[in-house]
């Protein structure tokens, strides 16, 4: 009985300086530190072994389309062109400076390509191009873990890591979804982005494009039941999102405004509780650019008081970003049969209607 | 031996085993890696009718490829996608 009652008041007094551990020191917190760090840093590694995953692809990649020293022109883009948003505290002209900023950014982007590929197709010349942005986004996001890992043992900021740890989880998975995204853009298989493009292809009952309206952007032009359908999409089959606000502007100004709706398709991310797959219907511009390509079709809409429809295809970001799925194309079957279902019940016969499939065109002409 | 001590032994054995327990499961519970194919489905123009094969490098969608069995007239890819298929 004596040696039981001795552990036991052991107990007790080890209880008791653990509660005065926990409750009036930072070393539960410094335990916390270490064990947060070293959770970030397993998942850290994971990131960099997708990151050389993703420039060992991006190598193979352009030495197949005969690219001399493809390492270093993967080395050259990946830390270079970036672009500094422009002030957004004056207002005024801001999509110009925008628009502005973007358009240089692409053209160097496209110079710098074209002088390492020399003369090649220009899909191929989007397709690197998509390849390098993939990998430069894979090399920041890497970058960024680092910089907020490295700050937060720094200054023994254990908020900033226990953080960062917690949102590992997630910034593992976006990157995976981009390091996959690299299998689709070098062999040109749709992704889920294409979602909107496959829908326009599909209206055009996958014929030829009628022209070229602005740089990277087709329109077609086809009759269904009596209406006459404009059609734009990115060029394809390269991995390839075009200009499709500016090209729509183009096409109702050619024709004066007379245009009784104008109908987006594109693929939304989904909430969570969303099923992937879903199609809806809404009003507005189903298009995620930074700001002047929507503002365009918003515009030339509300300029000559054209309805502005909106049809979606719910994703996930990694869906968005993976090779087309079979559920994702029924979706977009699905969407097809709406867009339809709304150019005969809202535009009359005879009349013009305008459709946008906005995405990524990869590996759809 | 003492019932207390008993107690807090039992106690601590059942708060360090509910601790592990799901560390434990997600070394136990392992789904094997689905089968997935990627396929072009070709569709005649003329006719409508449709064909899917695997997937061949170089495909696209609105990709003319061969002719049709029924009629002769030419076939465009109209899809490309993963399908997923049953285990084994
Ligand atoms: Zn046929």
């Amino acid at each position: 009985m004596e040696g039981v009652d001795n552990i036991v008041s052991y107990l007790i007094v080890l209880l008791f300086l653990a509660s005065f551990i926990m409750n009036f020191t930072d070393i539960p917190q410094r335990i916390q530190l270490q064990r947060y760090s070293s959770f970030v840093r397993r998942r850290l590694y994971q990131l960099e072994e997708l990151e050389v995953d993703a420039r060992r692809k991006a190598v193979s990649y352009m030495s197949s389309l005969g690219v001399s020293e493809p390492a270093k022109v993967l080395e050259g883009f990946v830390n270079n062109f970036f672009l500094i948003r422009p002030v957004e505290l004056e207002p005024i002209d801001i999509i110009r400076r925008y628009k502005h900023l973007i358009r240089t950014r692409e053209s160097s982007v496209r110079d710098y390509i074209r002088t390492v590929l020399g003369k090649v197709e220009r899909s191929i010349q989007y397709s690197v191009e998509t390849v390098l942005e993939v990998v430069s986004v894979i090399r920041l996001i890497n970058k960024l873990v680092r910089h907020y890992l490295e700050l937060g043992l720094k200054y023994n900021n254990w908020i900033l890591v226990m953080q960062l740890a917690i949102q590992m989880p997630e910034i593992v998975e976006l990157t995976k979804a981009y390091a996959n995204s690299l299998n689709a853009f070098t062999s040109g298989i749709p992704i889920g982005d294409s979602v909107g493009p496959l829908v326009a292809k599909m209206l055009s009952k996958w014929g030829e494009p009628l022209r070229e309206v602005v740089e990277g952007t087709d329109l077609y032009e086809v009759e269904i039941e009596g209406r006459r359908v404009y059609i734009i999409k990115a060029s394809g089959p390269g991995s390839n999102v075009g200009w499709p606000g500016e090209a729509l502007e183009k096409v109702i100004e050619e024709v004066g405004g007379s245009v009784d709706r104008i109908i987006t398709v594109d693929a939304a991310l989904k909430l969570e509780s969303e099923e992937s797959g879903e199609v809806a219907y809404g009003t507005g511009a189903a298009i995620g650019d930074i700001g002047p390509e929507k503002i365009a079709i918003e515009r030339v809409a509300s300029k000559y008081s054209i309805p502005l429809d909106a049809v979606v295809v719910k994703m996930s970001e990694m869906e968005a970003l993976s090779p087309l799925s079979k559920k994702l194309y029924e979706a977009a079957v699905k969407a097809y049969e709406e867009v339809l279902r709304v150019i005969r019940d809202k535009v009359r016969e005879g009349n013009r209607v305008v459709v946008v499939g906005v995405g990524n065109t990869v590996g759809v002409r | 031996m003492d019932p207390l001590l008993t107690a807090l032994l039992i106690l601590s054995a059942l708060l360090i085993l509910t601790t592990l327990l799901p560390w434990i499961l997600a070394f136990t519970r392992k789904p094997g890696p689905a089968r997935e194919e990627l396929v072009s489905v070709l569709r005649c123009s003329k006719c409508g009718y449709e064909e899917i094969r695997k997937y061949n490098k170089g495909d696209y969608v609105g990709r003319p490829v061969g002719s049709c069995p029924r009629d002769g007239s030419r076939m465009v890819i109209k899809a490309i996608y993963v399908e997923t298929l049953p285990q084994g």
